[in-house]
Protein backbone atom coordinates (compact mmCIF):
# COMPACT_ATOMS: atom_id res chain seq x y z
CA UNK A 1 0.00 0.00 0.00
CA UNK A 2 1.26 3.42 -0.86
CA UNK A 3 2.05 5.61 2.11
CA UNK A 4 -0.29 8.55 2.48
CA UNK A 5 1.19 11.93 1.73
CA UNK A 6 1.74 14.08 4.82
CA UNK A 7 -0.27 16.95 3.31
CA UNK A 8 -3.26 14.65 2.71
CA UNK A 9 -3.00 13.34 6.25
CA UNK A 10 -2.88 16.88 7.65
CA UNK A 11 -5.96 17.90 5.67
CA UNK A 12 -7.78 14.84 7.02
CA UNK A 13 -6.86 15.69 10.62
CA UNK A 14 -8.13 19.26 10.15
CA UNK A 15 -11.35 17.97 8.61
CA UNK A 16 -11.90 15.67 11.59
CA UNK A 17 -11.36 18.56 14.03
CA UNK A 18 -13.84 20.71 12.13
CA UNK A 19 -16.43 17.93 12.17
CA UNK A 20 -15.90 17.29 15.91
CA UNK A 21 -16.31 20.99 16.69
CA UNK A 22 -19.38 21.23 14.46
CA UNK A 23 -20.99 18.21 16.13
CA UNK A 24 -20.23 19.71 19.53
CA UNK A 25 -21.85 22.94 18.46
CA UNK A 26 -25.24 21.35 17.96
CA UNK A 27 -25.09 18.68 20.65
CA UNK A 28 -24.37 21.06 23.55
CA UNK A 29 -21.54 19.00 25.08
CA UNK A 30 -19.35 22.06 25.31
CA UNK A 31 -16.48 21.21 22.98
CA UNK A 32 -15.97 24.83 22.06
CA UNK A 33 -13.66 25.72 19.21
CA UNK A 34 -9.88 25.79 19.11
CA UNK A 35 -9.81 28.95 21.28
CA UNK A 36 -10.97 26.80 24.18
CA UNK A 37 -11.08 23.18 23.12
CA UNK A 38 -12.30 20.53 25.53
CA UNK A 39 -15.18 18.64 26.93
CA UNK A 40 -17.68 20.14 29.34
CA UNK A 41 -15.80 21.92 32.15
CA UNK A 42 -12.40 20.78 30.89
CA UNK A 43 -10.68 22.83 28.24
CA UNK A 44 -7.41 23.41 26.52
CA UNK A 45 -7.21 27.18 26.40
CA UNK A 46 -5.44 29.04 23.61
CA UNK A 47 -2.21 30.28 25.22
CA UNK A 48 -2.25 33.55 23.29
CA UNK A 49 -5.92 34.10 24.09
CA UNK A 50 -5.11 33.52 27.75
CA UNK A 51 -2.23 36.00 27.80
CA UNK A 52 -4.33 38.60 26.01
CA UNK A 53 -7.33 38.11 28.26
CA UNK A 54 -5.11 38.23 31.38
CA UNK A 55 -3.61 41.54 30.27
CA UNK A 56 -6.90 42.97 29.01
CA UNK A 57 -9.08 42.14 32.00
CA UNK A 58 -6.25 42.34 34.56
CA UNK A 59 -7.97 39.56 36.48
CA UNK A 60 -6.09 36.40 37.37
CA UNK A 61 -8.23 33.29 36.97
CA UNK A 62 -6.64 30.13 38.45
CA UNK A 63 -8.81 27.88 36.33
CA UNK A 64 -7.74 29.54 33.12
CA UNK A 65 -4.11 29.13 34.16
CA UNK A 66 -4.68 25.39 34.66
CA UNK A 67 -6.24 25.16 31.19
CA UNK A 68 -3.19 26.90 29.75
CA UNK A 69 -0.73 24.75 31.65
CA UNK A 70 -2.44 21.74 30.06
CA UNK A 71 -1.68 23.26 26.67
CA UNK A 72 1.91 24.11 27.60
CA UNK A 73 2.48 20.50 28.65
CA UNK A 74 1.00 19.29 25.36
CA UNK A 75 3.34 21.55 23.43
CA UNK A 76 6.34 20.34 25.42
CA UNK A 77 5.37 16.71 24.80
CA UNK A 78 4.39 17.05 21.14
CA UNK A 79 6.10 20.22 19.96
CA UNK A 80 4.62 22.79 17.64
CA UNK A 81 2.23 20.28 16.02
CA UNK A 82 -0.71 22.68 16.26
CA UNK A 83 0.61 24.86 13.46
CA UNK A 84 0.79 22.11 10.85
CA UNK A 85 -1.89 19.69 11.99
CA UNK A 86 -4.68 21.75 13.58
CA UNK A 87 -4.45 25.36 12.42
CA UNK A 88 -6.51 25.91 9.25
CA UNK A 89 -4.20 28.66 7.93
CA UNK A 90 -1.58 26.51 6.12
CA UNK A 91 -4.37 24.47 4.58
CA UNK A 92 -6.25 27.58 3.42
CA UNK A 93 -3.06 29.01 1.94
CA UNK A 94 -2.52 25.80 0.06
CA UNK A 95 -5.97 25.68 -1.52
CA UNK A 96 -6.35 29.43 -2.08
CA UNK A 97 -3.63 30.81 -4.33
CA UNK A 98 -1.94 34.12 -3.63
CA UNK A 99 -1.78 37.02 -6.04
CA UNK A 100 1.84 36.60 -7.08
CA UNK A 101 3.01 34.86 -10.22
CA UNK A 102 2.56 31.17 -9.91
CA UNK A 103 4.78 29.79 -12.65
CA UNK A 104 6.88 26.83 -11.73
CA UNK A 105 10.02 28.85 -12.11
CA UNK A 106 8.82 31.54 -9.74
CA UNK A 107 7.89 28.94 -7.20
CA UNK A 108 11.31 27.37 -7.43
CA UNK A 109 12.94 30.77 -7.05
CA UNK A 110 10.93 31.42 -3.94
CA UNK A 111 12.02 28.16 -2.40
CA UNK A 112 15.62 28.84 -3.17
CA UNK A 113 15.43 32.41 -1.94
CA UNK A 114 14.17 31.03 1.33
CA UNK A 115 16.95 28.53 1.33
CA UNK A 116 19.59 31.14 0.63
CA UNK A 117 18.41 33.01 3.70
CA UNK A 118 19.04 29.89 5.70
CA UNK A 119 22.33 28.84 4.23
CA UNK A 120 24.22 32.10 4.40
CA UNK A 121 27.31 31.02 2.48
CA UNK A 122 25.54 30.82 -0.88
CA UNK A 123 27.24 31.13 -4.20
CA UNK A 124 26.27 34.81 -4.15
CA UNK A 125 29.14 37.19 -3.49
CA UNK A 126 29.16 38.47 0.09
CA UNK A 127 28.95 42.12 -0.88
CA UNK A 128 25.43 41.99 -2.31
CA UNK A 129 22.67 43.59 -0.33
CA UNK A 130 19.15 42.43 0.28
CA UNK A 131 17.86 43.44 -3.10
CA UNK A 132 20.48 41.56 -5.02
CA UNK A 133 20.10 38.36 -3.05
CA UNK A 134 16.85 37.12 -4.63
CA UNK A 135 18.26 37.67 -8.08
CA UNK A 136 21.31 35.64 -7.21
CA UNK A 137 19.14 32.97 -5.71
CA UNK A 138 17.02 32.90 -8.83
CA UNK A 139 20.10 32.38 -10.90
CA UNK A 140 21.31 29.54 -8.73
CA UNK A 141 17.89 27.95 -8.84
CA UNK A 142 17.55 28.18 -12.56
CA UNK A 143 20.33 25.65 -12.53
CA UNK A 144 19.08 23.75 -9.52
CA UNK A 145 15.55 23.27 -10.79
CA UNK A 146 16.66 22.20 -14.24
CA UNK A 147 19.03 19.59 -12.94
CA UNK A 148 16.86 16.85 -11.52
CA UNK A 149 17.78 14.92 -8.46
CA UNK A 150 21.41 15.96 -8.39
CA UNK A 151 21.90 19.65 -7.70
CA UNK A 152 25.28 21.19 -8.42
CA UNK A 153 27.68 21.14 -5.53
CA UNK A 154 28.60 24.77 -6.16
CA UNK A 155 26.03 26.04 -3.70
CA UNK A 156 27.27 23.78 -0.97
CA UNK A 157 28.88 25.73 1.84
CA UNK A 158 32.22 24.44 3.02
CA UNK A 159 32.78 23.48 6.61
CA UNK A 160 35.03 26.46 7.26
CA UNK A 161 32.44 28.88 5.99
CA UNK A 162 29.89 27.35 8.28
CA UNK A 163 32.13 27.59 11.30
CA UNK A 164 33.07 31.12 10.48
CA UNK A 165 29.47 32.14 10.24
CA UNK A 166 27.54 30.95 13.23
CA UNK A 167 28.03 28.22 15.70
CA UNK A 168 25.52 27.33 18.32
CA UNK A 169 22.64 25.21 19.26
CA UNK A 170 20.06 24.40 16.59
CA UNK A 171 17.18 25.20 18.87
CA UNK A 172 18.41 28.37 20.52
CA UNK A 173 15.96 31.24 20.61
CA UNK A 174 16.02 33.36 17.51
CA UNK A 175 14.11 36.58 17.32
CA UNK A 176 11.89 36.95 14.32
CA UNK A 177 9.13 39.31 13.29
CA UNK A 178 6.41 37.15 14.89
CA UNK A 179 7.67 38.11 18.32
CA UNK A 180 7.28 41.77 17.43
CA UNK A 181 3.66 41.17 16.43
CA UNK A 182 3.22 39.18 19.65
CA UNK A 183 4.49 42.07 21.78
CA UNK A 184 2.24 44.46 19.86
CA UNK A 185 -0.78 42.19 20.36
CA UNK A 186 -0.18 41.86 24.09
CA UNK A 187 0.50 45.57 24.52
CA UNK A 188 -2.60 46.45 22.54
CA UNK A 189 -4.72 44.07 24.64
CA UNK A 190 -3.40 45.68 27.82
CA UNK A 191 -4.04 49.22 26.56
CA UNK A 192 -7.43 48.76 24.92
CA UNK A 193 -8.81 46.15 27.31
CA UNK A 194 -9.87 43.39 24.93
CA UNK A 195 -8.06 40.52 23.19
CA UNK A 196 -7.12 42.44 20.05
CA UNK A 197 -5.51 39.68 18.03
CA UNK A 198 -8.50 37.36 18.59
CA UNK A 199 -10.45 39.73 16.32
CA UNK A 200 -8.36 38.81 13.30
CA UNK A 201 -6.99 35.41 14.33
CA UNK A 202 -7.36 33.14 11.27
CA UNK A 203 -8.22 30.19 13.51
CA UNK A 204 -11.02 32.12 15.21
CA UNK A 205 -12.24 33.57 11.92
CA UNK A 206 -12.36 30.15 10.26
CA UNK A 207 -14.53 28.69 12.98
CA UNK A 208 -16.61 31.87 13.18
CA UNK A 209 -17.21 31.71 9.44
CA UNK A 210 -18.28 28.07 9.50
CA UNK A 211 -20.68 28.65 12.39
CA UNK A 212 -22.14 31.82 10.97
CA UNK A 213 -23.10 29.80 7.90
CA UNK A 214 -24.41 26.96 10.06
CA UNK A 215 -26.49 29.39 12.10
CA UNK A 216 -27.75 31.06 8.94
CA UNK A 217 -29.21 27.79 7.74
CA UNK A 218 -30.23 26.40 11.13
CA UNK A 219 -31.76 29.52 12.66
CA UNK A 220 -32.09 31.98 9.80
CA UNK A 221 -29.76 34.42 11.56
CA UNK A 222 -28.64 37.03 9.08
CA UNK A 223 -25.74 39.36 9.83
CA UNK A 224 -23.15 41.26 7.84
CA UNK A 225 -20.56 39.21 9.70
CA UNK A 226 -21.30 36.36 7.27
CA UNK A 227 -19.61 38.52 4.64
CA UNK A 228 -17.14 40.39 6.85
CA UNK A 229 -15.62 37.39 8.63
CA UNK A 230 -14.72 35.33 5.53
CA UNK A 231 -13.57 38.52 3.78
CA UNK A 232 -11.03 39.37 6.50
CA UNK A 233 -9.88 35.75 6.52
CA UNK A 234 -9.53 35.75 2.74
CA UNK A 235 -7.49 38.97 2.84
CA UNK A 236 -5.14 37.39 5.34
CA UNK A 237 -4.82 34.22 3.28
CA UNK A 238 -4.25 36.02 -0.02
CA UNK A 239 -2.11 38.99 1.00
CA UNK A 240 -0.02 37.55 3.82
CA UNK A 241 1.53 34.50 2.20
CA UNK A 242 4.15 34.29 4.93
CA UNK A 243 1.61 34.63 7.74
CA UNK A 244 2.82 31.54 9.59
CA UNK A 245 6.55 32.21 9.54
CA UNK A 246 6.55 36.02 9.71
CA UNK A 247 3.37 37.30 11.39
CA UNK A 248 1.45 34.81 13.50
CA UNK A 249 1.86 35.67 17.21
CA UNK A 250 0.17 32.42 18.24
CA UNK A 251 2.86 30.52 16.37
CA UNK A 252 5.42 32.68 18.18
CA UNK A 253 4.04 31.68 21.59
CA UNK A 254 4.04 28.02 20.58
CA UNK A 255 7.59 28.23 19.17
CA UNK A 256 8.72 29.80 22.42
CA UNK A 257 7.26 26.97 24.47
CA UNK A 258 8.41 24.25 22.09
CA UNK A 259 12.00 25.20 22.89
CA UNK A 260 11.58 22.66 25.68
CA UNK A 261 10.35 20.01 23.27
CA UNK A 262 12.67 17.13 22.51
CA UNK A 263 10.36 14.64 20.86
CA UNK A 264 9.37 13.99 17.25
CA UNK A 265 12.33 15.87 15.86
CA UNK A 266 13.28 15.33 12.23
CA UNK A 267 16.19 12.95 12.22
CA UNK A 268 18.36 12.26 9.21
CA UNK A 269 19.85 8.86 8.62
CA UNK A 270 23.30 9.88 7.42
CA UNK A 271 23.82 6.47 5.84
CA UNK A 272 20.93 7.17 3.45
CA UNK A 273 21.22 10.94 3.03
CA UNK A 274 22.71 11.88 -0.35
CA UNK A 275 24.66 14.71 1.25
CA UNK A 276 26.51 12.65 3.83
CA UNK A 277 26.72 9.32 2.04
CA UNK A 278 27.47 10.45 -1.49
CA UNK A 279 28.51 14.06 -1.02
CA UNK A 280 25.71 15.29 -3.27
CA UNK A 281 24.20 18.55 -2.11
CA UNK A 282 20.52 17.78 -2.38
CA UNK A 283 18.91 19.90 0.35
CA UNK A 284 15.39 18.91 -0.78
CA UNK A 285 14.48 18.73 2.90
CA UNK A 286 15.46 22.33 3.49
CA UNK A 287 13.74 23.51 0.29
CA UNK A 288 10.49 21.76 1.16
CA UNK A 289 10.33 23.05 4.74
CA UNK A 290 7.40 25.51 5.06
CA UNK A 291 9.15 27.06 8.05
CA UNK A 292 12.41 27.46 6.13
CA UNK A 293 14.40 25.34 8.56
CA UNK A 294 17.48 23.75 7.09
CA UNK A 295 17.40 20.47 8.96
CA UNK A 296 20.51 19.23 7.18
CA UNK A 297 22.53 21.98 8.83
CA UNK A 298 20.39 23.24 11.71
CA UNK A 299 23.34 25.06 13.27
CA UNK A 300 23.50 27.55 10.44
CA UNK A 301 19.80 27.65 9.68
CA UNK A 302 18.36 31.13 10.04
CA UNK A 303 15.29 29.58 11.63
CA UNK A 304 15.51 27.69 14.89
CA UNK A 305 14.44 24.07 15.14
CA UNK A 306 11.90 25.25 17.73
CA UNK A 307 9.81 26.27 14.77
CA UNK A 308 9.51 22.75 13.42
CA UNK A 309 5.80 21.90 13.15
CA UNK A 310 6.40 18.17 12.53
CA UNK A 311 4.55 18.54 9.25
CA UNK A 312 6.69 15.80 7.64
CA UNK A 313 7.13 17.65 4.35
CA UNK A 314 10.90 17.12 4.51
CA UNK A 315 10.37 13.41 5.04
CA UNK A 316 8.03 13.29 2.06
CA UNK A 317 10.44 15.16 -0.16
CA UNK A 318 13.58 13.24 0.76
CA UNK A 319 14.56 11.19 -2.32
CA UNK A 320 16.11 8.46 -0.16
CA UNK A 321 13.58 8.41 2.70
CA UNK A 322 16.37 9.25 5.12
CA UNK A 323 14.27 11.47 7.39
CA UNK A 324 12.18 10.07 10.21
CA UNK A 325 10.39 11.58 13.19
CA UNK A 326 11.16 9.27 16.11
CA UNK A 327 9.20 10.05 19.25
CA UNK A 328 12.38 10.13 21.32
CA UNK A 329 15.78 11.14 19.95
CA UNK A 330 18.02 8.14 19.50
CA UNK A 331 20.87 7.90 21.99
CA UNK A 332 23.88 7.30 19.80
CA UNK A 333 22.17 8.34 16.66
CA UNK A 334 22.91 7.54 13.08
CA UNK A 335 23.69 11.19 12.63
CA UNK A 336 20.77 12.82 14.37
CA UNK A 337 20.21 16.29 13.02
CA UNK A 338 19.50 17.53 16.50
CA UNK A 339 22.32 16.02 18.40
CA UNK A 340 24.94 16.65 15.79
CA UNK A 341 26.00 20.04 17.00
CA UNK B 1 26.69 40.64 7.41
CA UNK B 2 23.82 38.83 5.79
CA UNK B 3 22.49 37.77 9.18
CA UNK B 4 22.31 41.37 10.35
CA UNK B 5 20.39 42.47 7.27
CA UNK B 6 17.90 39.61 7.60
CA UNK B 7 17.25 40.24 11.25
CA UNK B 8 16.89 43.94 10.48
CA UNK B 9 14.20 43.04 7.98
CA UNK B 10 12.66 40.80 10.62
CA UNK B 11 12.83 43.62 13.10
CA UNK B 12 11.08 46.04 10.76
CA UNK B 13 8.35 43.50 9.89
CA UNK B 14 7.90 42.85 13.59
CA UNK B 15 7.74 46.54 14.42
CA UNK B 16 5.22 47.21 11.63
CA UNK B 17 3.17 44.22 12.79
CA UNK B 18 3.25 45.45 16.37
CA UNK B 19 2.14 48.89 15.19
CA UNK B 20 -0.74 47.33 13.25
CA UNK B 21 -1.79 45.43 16.38
CA UNK B 22 -1.78 48.66 18.39
CA UNK B 23 -3.74 50.42 15.65
CA UNK B 24 -6.23 47.56 15.51
CA UNK B 25 -6.91 48.05 19.20
CA UNK B 26 -8.34 51.43 18.18
CA UNK B 27 -11.52 49.71 16.96
CA UNK B 28 -12.51 49.93 20.61
CA UNK B 29 -13.38 53.57 19.80
CA UNK B 30 -16.12 52.47 17.40
CA UNK B 31 -19.67 52.56 18.74
CA UNK B 32 -20.70 49.43 20.57
CA UNK B 33 -24.15 48.17 21.35
CA UNK B 34 -24.80 47.64 25.08
CA UNK B 35 -25.55 43.93 25.46
CA UNK B 36 -26.97 41.67 28.14
CA UNK B 37 -24.35 39.12 29.14
CA UNK B 38 -24.75 35.60 30.53
CA UNK B 39 -24.84 35.10 34.31
CA UNK B 40 -21.44 35.22 36.02
CA UNK B 41 -20.31 38.41 34.28
CA UNK B 42 -18.36 40.71 36.62
CA UNK B 43 -18.59 43.86 34.56
CA UNK B 44 -18.87 44.56 30.86
CA UNK B 45 -15.24 45.69 30.64
CA UNK B 46 -13.93 42.67 32.53
CA UNK B 47 -16.10 40.43 30.39
CA UNK B 48 -14.99 41.80 27.02
CA UNK B 49 -11.39 41.74 28.23
CA UNK B 50 -11.39 38.16 29.43
CA UNK B 51 -13.62 36.41 26.86
CA UNK B 52 -11.59 34.45 24.28
CA UNK B 53 -14.66 33.90 22.04
CA UNK B 54 -14.56 30.11 22.26
CA UNK B 55 -18.34 29.78 22.18
CA UNK B 56 -18.59 27.09 24.85
CA UNK B 57 -21.27 28.94 26.83
CA UNK B 58 -23.39 29.29 23.68
CA UNK B 59 -23.09 25.56 23.08
CA UNK B 60 -23.96 24.35 26.55
CA UNK B 61 -26.86 26.68 27.44
CA UNK B 62 -29.74 24.24 28.09
CA UNK B 63 -32.25 27.03 27.51
CA UNK B 64 -30.70 28.14 24.21
CA UNK B 65 -30.82 31.77 25.29
CA UNK B 66 -27.15 32.62 24.68
CA UNK B 67 -26.37 33.68 21.12
CA UNK B 68 -23.19 35.00 19.50
CA UNK B 69 -23.03 38.77 19.15
CA UNK B 70 -22.78 39.88 15.56
CA UNK B 71 -20.90 42.65 13.85
CA UNK B 72 -24.01 44.83 14.19
CA UNK B 73 -23.42 44.72 17.95
CA UNK B 74 -20.00 46.26 17.45
CA UNK B 75 -16.65 45.05 16.13
CA UNK B 76 -15.22 44.27 19.56
CA UNK B 77 -18.37 42.42 20.57
CA UNK B 78 -18.26 40.17 17.50
CA UNK B 79 -18.41 36.47 18.49
CA UNK B 80 -18.84 37.24 22.20
CA UNK B 81 -21.91 35.67 23.84
CA UNK B 82 -24.99 37.75 24.53
CA UNK B 83 -28.41 36.90 25.86
CA UNK B 84 -31.13 36.58 23.26
CA UNK B 85 -34.61 36.12 24.64
CA UNK B 86 -36.42 36.91 21.38
CA UNK B 87 -35.63 33.63 19.67
CA UNK B 88 -38.54 31.99 17.90
CA UNK B 89 -39.97 28.57 18.68
CA UNK B 90 -38.37 27.11 15.54
CA UNK B 91 -34.96 28.41 16.63
CA UNK B 92 -35.39 27.14 20.19
CA UNK B 93 -36.45 23.63 19.21
CA UNK B 94 -38.13 22.91 22.49
CA UNK B 95 -35.72 24.86 24.69
CA UNK B 96 -37.15 27.38 27.11
CA UNK B 97 -35.52 30.48 25.67
CA UNK B 98 -34.96 32.42 28.88
CA UNK B 99 -32.45 32.16 31.71
CA UNK B 100 -33.45 30.32 34.89
CA UNK B 101 -29.83 30.18 36.13
CA UNK B 102 -30.00 26.42 35.48
CA UNK B 103 -32.14 25.83 38.57
CA UNK B 104 -32.94 22.24 37.71
CA UNK B 105 -30.64 21.36 34.83
CA UNK B 106 -27.40 21.99 36.67
CA UNK B 107 -28.20 22.23 40.39
CA UNK B 108 -28.54 25.99 40.39
CA UNK B 109 -25.05 26.57 38.96
CA UNK B 110 -25.13 28.46 35.70
CA UNK B 111 -23.85 25.98 33.11
CA UNK B 112 -22.34 28.73 30.96
CA UNK B 113 -20.23 30.07 33.84
CA UNK B 114 -19.25 26.56 34.81
CA UNK B 115 -17.72 25.73 31.42
CA UNK B 116 -16.16 29.15 30.70
CA UNK B 117 -12.40 28.43 30.39
CA UNK B 118 -11.20 32.03 30.46
CA UNK B 119 -12.91 33.29 33.59
CA UNK B 120 -14.99 35.84 31.69
CA UNK B 121 -17.96 34.15 33.38
CA UNK B 122 -17.43 33.00 36.96
CA UNK B 123 -19.40 30.80 39.29
CA UNK B 124 -19.78 32.36 42.72
CA UNK B 125 -21.49 30.77 45.72
CA UNK B 126 -23.99 33.57 46.21
CA UNK B 127 -25.06 33.56 42.57
CA UNK B 128 -28.59 32.22 42.13
CA UNK B 129 -31.71 32.87 40.12
CA UNK B 130 -32.85 35.44 42.70
CA UNK B 131 -29.57 37.32 42.98
CA UNK B 132 -28.60 37.45 39.29
CA UNK B 133 -29.09 40.71 37.45
CA UNK B 134 -28.86 40.04 33.74
CA UNK B 135 -30.64 43.20 32.72
CA UNK B 136 -33.99 44.80 33.22
CA UNK B 137 -37.23 44.45 31.26
CA UNK B 138 -38.45 47.49 29.36
CA UNK B 139 -41.87 47.83 27.73
CA UNK B 140 -42.25 49.32 24.26
CA UNK B 141 -45.49 51.13 24.94
CA UNK B 142 -45.76 52.05 21.24
CA UNK B 143 -46.51 48.51 20.18
CA UNK B 144 -47.50 46.69 23.35
CA UNK B 145 -50.92 45.12 22.83
CA UNK B 146 -51.94 45.76 26.42
CA UNK B 147 -50.98 49.42 26.04
CA UNK B 148 -53.32 49.45 23.01
CA UNK B 149 -56.01 48.26 25.38
CA UNK B 150 -56.19 44.83 23.75
CA UNK B 151 -56.05 43.10 27.12
CA UNK B 152 -52.91 40.97 26.73
CA UNK B 153 -51.41 39.54 29.95
CA UNK B 154 -48.77 37.15 28.60
CA UNK B 155 -45.73 38.90 30.11
CA UNK B 156 -47.29 39.17 33.54
CA UNK B 157 -48.26 35.49 33.46
CA UNK B 158 -44.74 34.49 32.48
CA UNK B 159 -42.81 36.53 35.06
CA UNK B 160 -41.47 34.28 37.86
CA UNK B 161 -40.45 37.29 39.96
CA UNK B 162 -43.86 38.98 39.90
CA UNK B 163 -42.12 42.10 38.74
CA UNK B 164 -44.86 43.09 36.29
CA UNK B 165 -47.90 44.85 37.64
CA UNK B 166 -50.95 46.19 35.82
CA UNK B 167 -52.38 49.66 36.29
CA UNK B 168 -56.06 50.59 36.37
CA UNK B 169 -56.23 50.38 32.55
CA UNK B 170 -54.65 46.88 32.62
CA UNK B 171 -51.44 48.22 31.13
CA UNK B 172 -48.22 46.46 32.30
CA UNK B 173 -45.45 48.21 34.25
CA UNK B 174 -42.09 46.72 35.31
CA UNK B 175 -40.94 46.98 38.90
CA UNK B 176 -37.21 47.32 38.25
CA UNK B 177 -36.32 46.46 41.85
CA UNK B 178 -37.87 43.00 41.42
CA UNK B 179 -36.84 42.27 37.81
CA UNK B 180 -33.71 40.10 37.45
CA UNK B 181 -33.65 40.17 33.66
CA UNK B 182 -34.39 36.47 33.20
CA UNK B 183 -36.18 37.19 29.93
CA UNK B 184 -39.28 35.06 30.48
CA UNK B 185 -41.51 38.05 29.65
CA UNK B 186 -39.64 38.82 26.44
CA UNK B 187 -39.81 35.16 25.42
CA UNK B 188 -43.56 35.09 26.11
CA UNK B 189 -44.38 38.33 24.27
CA UNK B 190 -46.33 37.74 21.05
CA UNK B 191 -45.55 41.08 19.42
CA UNK B 192 -43.46 40.52 16.31
CA UNK B 193 -43.52 36.79 16.97
CA UNK B 194 -47.13 35.77 16.45
CA UNK B 195 -48.64 39.06 15.38
CA UNK B 196 -47.32 42.00 13.43
CA UNK B 197 -47.98 45.22 15.24
CA UNK B 198 -47.68 48.74 13.99
CA UNK B 199 -48.75 51.86 15.76
CA UNK B 200 -48.54 55.58 15.04
CA UNK B 201 -46.90 54.99 11.67
CA UNK B 202 -44.11 52.91 13.25
CA UNK B 203 -44.00 49.19 12.90
CA UNK B 204 -42.52 47.04 15.60
CA UNK B 205 -38.83 46.19 15.24
CA UNK B 206 -38.54 44.27 18.51
CA UNK B 207 -40.92 42.54 20.84
CA UNK B 208 -43.01 44.76 23.08
CA UNK B 209 -41.11 43.88 26.25
CA UNK B 210 -37.34 43.45 26.08
CA UNK B 211 -34.57 42.86 28.56
CA UNK B 212 -32.00 45.64 28.21
CA UNK B 213 -28.71 46.04 30.08
CA UNK B 214 -28.98 47.64 33.51
CA UNK B 215 -28.44 51.35 33.13
CA UNK B 216 -28.97 51.34 29.36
Amino acid sequence: MKKMKASTLRALVMGVILVVVAIGYFTAVGIGNLSGFGFDVFAFLCPLGYLESLLASKIFVPRALISVIAVVLLIIVLGRVFCAWMCPMPFLQKIIPGLGKKSKKAKGAKDAAALSENAPAQAAPPAVGDDAAPAAAEASVAVASEATSVAPAAAEPTAQEIDAHIGGKPNRFKFDSRYGVLLGALGSAAIFGFPVFCLICPVGLTFAGVFLVMRLFAFGETTWAIIAVPLVLLLEVVFFRKWCSKICPLGAVISLISGANKTLRPTIDDGKCLDTSKGISCLRCAKSCPEHINIREPELSEVSLNNCTKCRECSDHCPTQAITFPFLPSRKGKGDAVEKE
Amino acid sequence: MKKVSVSRRGFITGAVGAGCMLALGGVVMLPEQALCRPPGTRSENAFVGACVRCGKCIEVCPNACIVPATIEDGVVNLRTPKLGFSRSASQLRGAMGWCDHCTEYNNGVAKCAEVCPSGALTTTDDSSFDTMQLGVARIETDWCLAWMMKGCTLCKNACPQEAITFDEHNRPHVDESLCNGCGSCEQACVSLESVSVSAGGRSATTRAINVVPVGA
